[in-house]
Order: structure tokens, then sequence, then C-alpha cells
């Protein structure tokens, strides 16, 4: 079996040259025509001085140009590197800066733009290049010797000093698990991936490498489709997606404020979300209007691909009041660390600490948060294992649960307090739809605790709180409850803590006592 | 007409935490693919047009013919408030 993401490209290609690789508003890209336009993407890379283990920025449109750059990239044994649309510019310097990116692959519209934007004096990007400016180049593979350990990609995550850090990659990493959600999910050539999450967010590793494990097709979701959920459902029914990975919000607003019925997307076998937790009662309900979609939950921050999995169970336990994250993937090893740095046993919580093939090599350039992020755990204290910053319990099945963030932990009036158990107090709540609960610093208490609601009908915020006075003891009550139309979502549609934090810091300042 | 599209740049400006200045937001900019609104955005301003102007958007009265750019919005609303007025003075005693 290959260990080398290009390789399930060129495996696929020769096998059915003739299969749909790519659909999008260009229509039908064979396996064949990828192949070929990424070796020539390859081969003009190389002649700018691309050399193997370079990073290369990739600044691309959800097209088929995208899959273009992936390939053309690895193609040339360098490792890729999302520079997402619609950030500001300064991020993407930092990001170029930080991952020494000498050449970014550009839509040829916008190459000139992201000349001004990214070169220029104290950058290291010297070369802008359009995908279509290879065509002159043979499309033949070239001749490059990459090892299975050797870098594949970076995504830059944001870390918690407030700098992105850039979680790199192997083959040998994705393809771990790549290799593994084909079979697991019996991905086959008659299946059709929708692309939804950007390059930058690693859910993409699934719908482009599963695609290419199976000779699969991957449809590209274009931006402007996805921010409309009726226009979503009606390109997922048309274009006839039969797998979908997302986070848990989008997948609700696809099937919940599309004005969809049960039935409506037949050809929708397995639906595939991670990144979040998704509320029990929506997925209930996207449950209803899927009747015959397999649903798994799956799990793993970046740095570990996905390392859990859980088959979501049908119809869904009347007492299951929190999904679990399941069971380990084959090959990968999971430890709960507890306080006093013992394996946390079954019922005790801990942090999540995983090993394996799938757990990233480091973060770029940054030996010290590495060699932190990578340390042994107690049951094995000789293999590095990455520590999760996540809070996890296994039950006495062997399900592994998780409860909450690490870093959400704070002190309020001299008691530990983790907002996660705040925000699932709410959550019991009939009106609550979502919430979410920041601390906001302060010098008398340590912390105040602030949460927002996303209401599902009107409902008082006096209320709320009072109904979180009933379930938690005073300390945990939040100070300042205030209800939204929406939580603020970061550009991978994960609350954005952050954003709400500071919202709160501040009104705490403008109001506070 | 005005109105409807001043409180919109109001609240992409102020409530959604948009980077840019509201000049910057012209009748006609197609929100999505710029960027300045994403689906959650999208959402937040369907919910604040409900609320500030007491009409009920449909689920499938979401889409970028309505509330694409500006301008559509404004267009959008216009025909809501409407239809909510003939509503109003067909139901009301002779």
């Amino acid at each position: 079996m290959t260990e080398l993401l290009h390789h399930l490209l060129r495996r696929s290609s020769a096998r059915a040259p003739h299969a749909t690789a790519v659909i999008d508003d260009g229509g039908h890209m064979t396996y064949a025509e990828l192949d070929r336009r990424a070796n020539q993407l390859a081969r003009l890379l190389l002649s700018l001085g691309v050399r193997p283990g370079d990073r290369v920025g990739l600044h691309l449109p959800r097209t088929a140009d995208a899959l273009v750059g992936v390939y053309g990239v690895l193609a040339a044994g360098a490792a890729y590197v999302p520079l997402p649309l619609g950030v500001p510019v300064s991020r993407l310097r930092t990001i170029a800066t930080d991952a020494g990116i000498r050449v970014v692959v550009a839509a040829r519209e916008e190459a000139d733009r992201v000349r001004a934007d990214l070169g220029g004096p104290g950058s290291p990007v010297a070369e802008v290049v359009a995908p279509h400016e290879a065509a002159e180049w043979p499309g033949t593979a070239p001749e490059i010797a990459v090892q299975p350990d050797d870098l594949a990609y970076v995504l830059y995550t944001s870390g918690s000093t407030g700098n992105p850090k850039g979680v790199m990659i192997s083959h040998r990493n994705a393809v771990s698990f790549v290799a593994w959600a084909a079979r697991e999910f019996e991905v086959t050539e008659a299946d059709r991936l929708a692309n939804h999450a950007p390059l930058h967010f690693d859910l993409s590793v699934f719908d482009v490498f599963a695609a290419a494990w199976a000779g699969a097709a991957v449809v590209p979701v274009p931006t402007t489709i996805a921010a409309f959920p009726s226009v979503l459902a009606e390109f997922v029914r048309d274009r006839r997606i039969t797998v979908w990975y997302s986070v848990p919000s989008a997948l609700n607003l696809l099937v919940s404020r599309s004005g969809l019925n049960a039935g409506d997307l037949p050809d929708l076998r397995l639906a595939l979300f991670a990144g979040e937790v998704y509320p029990v009662p929506l997925l209930r309900r996207a449950m209803e209007l899927l009747p015959d979609t397999r649903f798994y939950n799956l799990y793993g921050p970046t740095e570990t691909n996905v390392c859990t999995y859980y088959p979501v169970p049908r119809p869904l336990p009347e007492d299951c009041a929190a999904l679990p994250i399941g069971l380990p993937l084959p090959g990968v090893e999971l430890c709960a660390e507890s306080d006093d740095g013992r394996p946390a046993g079954v019922g005790e919580t801990g942090e999540l600490c995983v090993r394996g093939a799938t757990v990233m090599r480091g973060y770029l350039g940054d030996a010290p948060r590495t060699a932190q992020a990578l340390r042994p755990a107690p049951d094995q204290p000789d293999i590095p294992a990455y520590h999760t910053g996540d809070l996890v319990t296994q039950d006495a099945e062997g399900h592994w649960h998780f409860l909450g963030r690490r870093d959400s932990q704070i002190k309020t009036r001299g008691y530990r307090v983790e907002l996660g158990e705040v925000e699932r107090a709410l959550a019991t709540h009939p009106a609550v739809l979502e919430c979410a609960a920041v601390a906001v610093p302060d010098d008398e208490f340590g912390h105040l605790i602030a949460a927002f609601v996303v209401p599902r009908e009107e409902v008082a915020a006096a209320r709320l709180t009072a109904h979180c006075r009933s379930v938690l003891p005073s300390y945990m009550v939040p100070w300042r409850l205030r209800t939204v139309a929406a939580l603020p979502r970061t550009t991978t549609d994960k609350i954005d803590y952050r954003r709400l934090k500071a919202d709160m810091e501040v009104s705490a300042h403008a109001q506070h006592r | 007409m005005r109105n409807t599209a001043e409180q919109v740049r109001k609240f992409i400006v102020e409530d959604l935490g948009w980077g840019g200045s509201p000049s910057e937001l012209t009748d006609n900019l197609p929100l999505i693919e710029k960027g300045i609104l994403d689906s959650l955005g999208l959402l937040s301003l369907v919910t604040h047009l409900e609320n500030s102007l007491g009409i009920q958007v449909d689920d499938r009265d979401i889409v970028p013919e309505n509330l694409g750019t500006l301008r559509t919005i404004d267009q959008y609303v216009a025909r809501k408030l409407e239809e909510a007025r003939s509503q109003k003075a067909a139901s009301a005693p002779m």
C-alpha cells in the first residue's frame, strides 16, 4: 500500500483514467486530467527552484484548481500551506514568513494582488504563479524521491499565545487516517464527496484524499452556495452528493434551515461531523430529516488528524445527553493523564494524550512548543504523545467522552470551574439552542463568568440565570448573560471564544460595578 | 430605500464586527462573494431584520436573489413590508 498522498491520485489515474475526479462549475475533470495538470504544475514549481521539503503557499478558490494545486505541490516533493481567502493580509504575511514560503500558487486574476500583498521587503515570497501557467509543461510525473515521513502539508491553527502555529503533517500521518477512513466509510468510485471545509481546515484532508484513495469524485462547495441553506440543499441534491463532512453547525444549517423534508436527500448515505460538539436535540432533528443517512462523530485536534470515531446509533437512545467521541482509530493509542500525572482510570477525568501514526511531527520552526505538546504520557514513559488539552473520561464499555477544554478551567472566587460545565448546564434549558461561556479576568474575583445564549424561542435572560441558579453552585452562575442571534465563528466555523471574551471585556470595563 | 440599506450597513459594521468602513459597502456589492457575510452572519442579519422591522423571513427566502446585496435586501424588505401592510389592511374592520 502506498504511503504517499500524491500516489493515491496516480494509482486512481492509472486504474480509471476516465473516472471523474472533480466536479465544479467548469464541469467534470477526469483522474487522468487532474494527474496531468498536477504533474505540469509540479514541473513548473521545480523550474522555479522548489525543492523537496520546501513549503509552497496555496491561495486558491474552492474549484478543481485547488486540487491541482494540492497535488502539484506534493508531486514536486514539497509541502502545501493553505493561505485562506478572505482573511486579513497581515495574517497571511505572518504565515508566509513563519513557513518560509517562497512560491505561492494563486488564481490567475488574483496573482498581481497576491504579489503586492505578500511580496516585498521582509517577505520570503518571491514568486506567484497560477495553475494555468503550467500548461506548456509535460504532463508526466517528475521523478522526485519522497519518503513517507516527509512533510505533506502545514496547517496553521490559532495558538493560545495569539500567534498562529504551523502543524506539520507528514504523508504517513495523513495516509494513515485517509486509508482507515476510506475503508471504514466504504468509499468507492461511485461516491461523490462534498468538499465543504476550506483547505486550511483539516476536515478537507478526508474529502480530497479519501476520494483519491477510492477513485471517487470530489465536489467543492462554492462559498456563495454554502451561505444559503436552501441553495446548499439543492446543490447537495442536484450534484447527488453521497458523503458530507463538516462541523455540526454547517451540517445543521444544511438540514434544518433549508426547508428540507425528510427523505429529500436520498443519495446522501453518510454524514460525518467533527470539530465541535453536536447538541443532541439538533442531531436528533437532523437524523429525522435524513432517515437513511449514517452519522458519525469524528474527533481529533489538527495535531492528530482524526484520532477517535463514534458511529451514531439509530435510533439515538432517549437518555443520550451527549455523544461520546468513541473509540480510537486502529493504531492509535489514547491515555487520559490525571491532574496528578497518572493514567486516569475508568470514569475518572484526565487530559487526553494521543500516540500513533496519525499524530503530527511537530510545530514548524517551534521546538519549545513541540516539546511541550509532544511528551510522554504516564502509561508509556518512552514514547511522545500529543497532549490535547482536552479533558476526557472513558466509560466502562471503552468509549471516550469529551468533557471540555483543560484551558477553559478557571478559578473564580477561589473555586475551580470548567466553563464547559456552565455551558452544559445552560444547554439543559429547553429554550437554549446554543451557548458559550467565557471567563473575564477580574481583580477581585479572579474571573467572572459570562454566557452567550442563542435562544430557540424568546426567553428572558433572567429566566436562564434563574435556571443556572437551580442547577449550579452559585459561584458557577454567569455574572452576565446575554442572548444573541448567533455565536461568532472563526474561519473554521468553530465558536470564536476569543471574540466573545473581547466583547465581554469591553462591556465589563464599561459597566462593571 | 436609504433606511434599510443604512440599517444593514450599521448592523454589519457594529454587530458583526466587519473591519471596513460603512462607505465601502456599496449597494451592489456581493456580500457573500466578498466574504462580508458568511452563513452565520447571514442568519444573524435575518434575525436582526425580523426583530427590528417586524417581518417574517421564511427559510426558503434566504437566497441570493433576496439577500445577496444591499440593493436586493432593500427590495426584499420593501416587499415584505408591503405584504404585511396589505394583510393588515385586508384584516382591518371595514
